[in-house]
């Protein structure tokens, strides 16, 4: 932890009482991955939402933080922001970044390897093709977009992606839509909303051993 | 999974990554405890898992890697990812 690159404010509980039911305005960056989607999973998991699995929550903050360190070139990283609302059932995490968004990572790899170019929307059905990848990561497979959607139509929940010009949305039971949206973004802002009704239930682990 | 820093990133990946190569590669075989393990990211799991059976492959890693103390989710995580993987080898 010696490199500064990995040096980080430490995150405060601030108000950790049961009645709080947001987790205010947070500054991502590299160190703050797994600390801060930690930090919220156990924030609902010992409140609001005790004894139910946060893994959808855990996957979504994870995955867009991951994005936003290896491909968005934001100048001010991203910013997340996170509420519980129990009348509505409803877990929403917004995240976003102010970089280069998904058409200009990927059409900046597209440029690299010699192929044209592809509008917004095109870019944005690329970014959730499972196994498409601009390799800015050596160990990245392009998993990582498709992994939180599917997360979300696991829980009959809600997604709404928009990049650049681009806008994917998915909404609990329905299907998928993509569309051009103006004005453009100007880097990528994700919305899960997870409905907490579907949820499981924190599983007890098991005593059992398996080989891979 | 008390030898890695976290769950979500590469660099947490790399850690495990190192960890279950340095036994393999002395021709051992592992028991990886999954208690007190938060989700998987799809970064750690392919700097991880990913990285070692791109190495060793499905075959060189058979009967080798044990996991004990899991929550069914996790367990179902690092399967599907490997069944993915498998997919995208082909």
């Amino acid at each position: 932890m010696s490199n500064p690159e990995y040096i980080c404010d430490q995150i405060s509980e601030g108000n950790s009482s049961s009645k709080t039911t947001y987790l205010k305005l947070w500054k991502v960056d590299a160190c703050q991955i797994y600390p801060y989607t930690i930090y919220a999973v156990r924030f609902y998991g010992n409140n609001s939402l005790s004894g139910q699995n946060l893994d959808a929550l855990n996957i979504g903050l994870a995955e867009d933080f991951n994005n936003i360190v290896d491909h968005s070139q934001s100048a001010v990283s991203g910013y997340v922001i996170t509420q519980y609302y129990p009348q509505k059932s409803q877990l929403i995490t917004s995240i976003c970044d102010f970089g280069v968004g998904i058409s200009g990572k990927i059409n900046a790899y597209k440029m690299s390897v010699g192929e044209p170019p592809v509008a917004d929307m095109g870019a944005l059905k690329l970014a959730m093709e499972v196994g498409y990848s601009t390799k800015t990561v050596p160990h990245n497979k392009g998993l990582g977009l498709p992994n939180v959607i599917s997360t979300i139509k696991d829980l009959n929940s809600s997604i709404k992606i928009i990049s650049n010009g681009a806008m994917y949305m998915f909404e609990n039971e329905g299907v998928g839509l993509i569309k051009a949206v103006e004005p453009n973004f100007g880097g990528t802002l994700i919305v899960i909303k997870i409905n907490t009704n579907n949820l499981p239930p924190e599983g007890p682990l098991s005593g059992n051993e398996l080989y891979l | 999974m008390e030898n890695v820093s976290g769950t979500s990133t590469n660099r947490e990946g790399v850690e495990l990554f190192v960890a279950m190569d340095s036994l393999i590669k002395e021709g051992y075989g592992m028991e990886i405890s999954l208690e007190n393990a938060s989700a998987f990211s799809s970064s750690f799991l392919n700097s991880s898992f990913g990285e070692l059976y791109d190495k060793y492959g499905f075959k060189g890693l058979e009967g080798k890697i044990k996991i004990i103390n899991y929550q069914p989710a996790r367990l179902n995580q690092i399967r599907k990812y490997l069944e993915l993987l498998k997919t995208m080898v082909k």
